[in-house]
């Protein structure tokens, strides 16, 4: 009797405290998000902005050759070094500051490199990948009542984790223990608080094996740039990778391979005689889950298979592919051309010329004009910043960076606090802090 | 339910406390100098990085009983990783200002260290402009391992009292279960040697050790961990250690030439620290000063017109926040003895307050740990 009127009170006391914690609770949120709101960057509009080569390439070099011939593949165990080639190709003829062509010979002989010079890439390309099959185990809880069934799922689903069901009265299984987790808890107490479920709903711990499959991919490339004129002489070399991972669950395997109900049933006539609540009765070495144990062996005398059509789909496989060539390109690629960069800018809404719509359209040449238009008195704090924006977009020199910085600082003087100006001012100080840099080391 | 209530609130608590602290933060970039000394070298050719050992294995472990099979490499692979080791080391010491790299293939030809050596002892030996040559040998191991712990939990069966009058059931059953691991551990040892050409002399060899260890599933994680940590330096993870990776996940295991390219990448970056200037980025508070812009501004990192604003208003009124924040942007731009005298007017207003003081520190610590750098920036 003292024990069940100890559980009624437990039972009162928790919805007492969950009410207080209700009221506690939304203050407590509201201020944080206020938080969040003061802190979180705006949001951002992108435009493409020019920005200089690492190094500098005599302007005389216009015709690049990529000799596939002098690309080695030896590594390239995914095939991907046409791909490869063809992407670099492409991208330098975008930036439009060399003219670039993928051939498999080139006789330099033939070439008048006295009267124009070329430049030539070569290097290698390494590739690879690998599905990597196993089996791991875990531990997790089921829940049972329907409050915690409800709760249960409701929390696998925010967190997309598997569940299964126990063999004994179809309770839902996820991963963890019961009273460590959260979200399960402010569930059930919801769930309680609603009269779903009075009291603590009743927990299972099994055993579980599960398969899984992980997919790595990895590409990389080692290029050379060589200017070939009145002397040979290679100008950069680099190498540069990129990987992509993904580990996949296969969540039909999932087994519970020995549940403590069933190792319960096992012992009731010890059970009978001991039931209390709140303590837990040790019961010692029971059993062996021994169908936790891995029968098969998944490191063999060969290396691990490359990902195939049944692993990754081929339209993804070929974006991943895609995405690593790019990656691994990019770094290259802005150390031989000056190259055309998505940058994180806001644009300046209002001001007289409302130039805000061509910057995010990417004309920021008219939009230039149109400021321009306007007498300089007569410019809103807006119109400087959008001034600034659309030079610092078209910049080819760092002339336009110097005027593109002094139109941030004017936006600033008449907009004073305004952050959004005072980003432009620092990120065009960047800007011209290297530049300074690159004038300095190209001098000695 | 109480400690359910406080577990909620010190959440909260604590984000509101890690948003307020990351609000306003000036990223700094300093130079760190060369630890050897290198003044007299300006433009460096890169050689042949020859092989020493190299070895990758597949480990399995069932029952007690382990298996090995060795990965087997031939000369073009093995060249290949060492052309790529050699490329990362390429790709630092291009990124920093102090060397200039001359691309000769006159040194990579020769095929190992006692070559080049023969060949730079030859009284008069003088190439084209280059003062010095970097050399390297190196050391790889690299195993995977499929392996499963053994432990014994504790699974529990609770059952909740079914009316007033029946009492519940709680119960722990020990069970020994199976629990499969994999993991990936790979060393790089390194031997770098920057040779002066004339007079002909080594003027610096480092050996450097990189670890990479990860482990998925098994049991336990975290004593894997410390294992691994307690045994070997585990690579550290940053930006430039690293490789790009557009999907990562901490589940999958890097594969054998993802491995190679980090630890690559670490260990180059560790010796390119030692023999020239490096940057590196710092994030220190700003202070809520009295001037307006200053705040906004040192966040941008527009400090060249932070100053001149921060001088104006500090000239009129000096602040010891405001005087804080431009100590902070002459730190930034690299003016330590100006940012001395900054934060130590702060501070003389403000003694008690531990940001200005912190300020002060930093800068005694760049000047008492970092004389060369002077002498360094000096010979270029």
């Amino acid at each position: 009797m003292r024990v069940a009127s100890t559980v009624r009170r437990l039972s009162t006391d928790m919805k007492k405290t969950m009410s207080v914690q209700q009221k506690l609770f939304l203050p407590m949120c509201l201020s944080t998000l206020v938080l969040i709101s003061s802190c979180a960057a705006p949001k951002l509009s992108q435009f493409e902005v020019q920005r200089p080569s690492r190094i500098t390439v005599p302007r005389e070099v216009k015709k690049v050759f990529i000799r596939a011939d002098l690309v080695d593949e030896t590594n390239d165990k995914l095939g991907i070094k046409s791909k490869v080639l063809q992407q670099l190709a492409q991208e330098l003829n975008r930036f439009e500051r060399f003219n670039v062509s993928v051939v498999n010979t080139l006789d330099e002989a033939n070439i008048d490199s006295e009267k124009e010079p070329i430049a030539i890439i070569q290097g290698e390309v390494i590739s690879g990948g690998e599905v990597d099959r196993g089996q791991f185990t875990d531990l997790a809880t089921c829940t049972g009542g329907l409050g915690g069934r409800l709760s249960s799922a409701g929390a696998a689903a925010i967190s997309d984790e598997t569940i299964t069901l126990d063999s004994w009265r179809g309770y839902v299984c996820r991963r963890g223990a019961f009273a460590s987790n959260v979200a399960e808890m402010a569930l059930s107490s919801a769930f309680a608080l609603a009269g779903l479920n009075e009291v603590i709903p009743p927990k299972n711990q099994v055993v579980r094996t599960y398969k899984y499959k992980n997919i790595s991919l990895f590409a990389q490339a080692n290029f050379s740039f060589t200017v070939i004129g009145l002397k040979r002489e290679t100008l950069a070399i680099r190498a540069d990778s990129s990987s992509f991972g993904r580990s996949i669950t296969e969540k039909d395997s999932y087994r519970n391979v020995k549940e403590s109900h069933l190792i319960s049933l096992t012992l009731g006539s010890l059970i009978s005689y001991t039931r209390i609540p709140i303590f837990p009765i040790p019961i010692r070495e029971v059993a062996l889950a021994s169908r936790s144990n891995p029968k098969q062996i998944f490191y063999g005398q060969k290396p691990l298979p490359v990902p195939s059509i049944y692993d990754l789909p081929p339209k993804e496989k070929k974006k991943v592919i895609q995405k690593l060539v790019m990656l691994t390109l990019q770094s290259f690629i802005r150390t031989i051309s000056p190259y055309k960069v998505m940058v994180d800018a806001e644009v300046a809404s209002g001001g007289k010329a409302k130039a805000g719509d061509l910057l995010k359209e990417g004309k920021s040449k008219q939009a230039r004009k149109i400021i321009e238009a306007i007498p300089e008195g007569k410019r809103d704090s807006q119109d400087w910043y959008n001034l600034g924006l659309a030079y610092e977009a078209s910049a080819v020199s760092p002339e336009d960076y110097e005027d593109a910085r002094r139109f941030y600082i004017t936006a600033l003087e008449k907009g004073p606090g305004t952050k959004l100006y005072a980003q432009g001012v620092g990120r065009t100080r960047l800007y011209l802090a290297e530049k300074r840099r690159l004038a300095k080391q190209i001098q000695d | 339910m109480n400690n359910y209530i406080f577990n909620h609130t010190l959440y909260i608590l604590l984000i509101g406390a890690f948003l307020l602290t990351s609000c306003a933060k000036a990223t700094l970039t300093m130079r760190s100098p060369a630890e050897i000394n290198t003044r007299d070298i300006r433009n460096i050719a890169v050689g042949k990085f020859e092989i020493g050992q190299i070895s990758l294995k597949y480990k399995t472990e069932r029952n007690g009983i382990w298996q090995t099979h060795p990965v087997l490499l031939n000369v073009a692979q093995q060249k290949s990783i060492s052309r790529s080791v050699r490329a990362r080391v390429i790709n630092l010491l291009t990124a920093t200002s102090y060397f200039k790299v001359v691309f000769s293939d006159e040194f990579e030809k020769l095929e190992n260290d006692t070559a080049l050596q023969q060949l730079v002892s030859v009284r008069g030996y003088k190439t084209l402009n280059v003062d010095a040559v970097i050399s390297g040998k190196l050391w790889l191991e690299i195993e995977r391992t499929d392996g499963v712990d053994l432990s014994k939990e504790g699974l529990e069966y609770f059952r909740p009292p079914r009316s007033r009058r029946s009492l519940g059931l709680n119960l722990t059953v020990d069970q020994v279960v199976w629990w499969p691991y994999k993991s990936t551990r790979g060393t790089l040892g390194l031997e770098i040697k920057m040779t002066h050409l004339v007079p002909a002399e080594v003027v610096a060899t480092t050996f450097e050790t990189r670890t990479y260890s990860q482990r998925i599933g098994g049991r336990s994680t975290e004593s894997f961990q410390q294992i691994a940590e307690s045994l070997t330096s585990v690579l550290p993870t940053s930006k430039t250690t690293e490789t790009e990776s557009i999907e990562k996940s901490a589940d999958v295991l890097p594969s054998f030439e993802q491995i190679i390219a980090d630890l690559a990448l670490s260990i180059a970056s560790g010796f390119v620290r030692r023999v020239a200037i490096t940057d590196k980025t710092f994030s220190y508070p700003i202070a809520d000063g009295k001037f307006p812009n200053s705040k906004i501004l040192i966040e941008a990192g527009a400090y060249d017109l932070a100053i001149e604003q921060l001088q104006q208003a500090t000239a009129e009124n000096p602040d010891p926040n405001d005087l804080y924040n431009l100590g902070l942007c002459f730190e930034a731009v690299g003016d330590y003895g100006l940012a001395q005298t900054s934060y130590r007017e702060a501070w003389s207003a403000e003694p008690e307050n531990l940001l200005f003081a912190q300020g002060m520190g930093r800068i005694e610590r760049l000047q008492r740990e970092n004389p060369q750098l002077l002498r360094q920036l000096e010979s270029r």
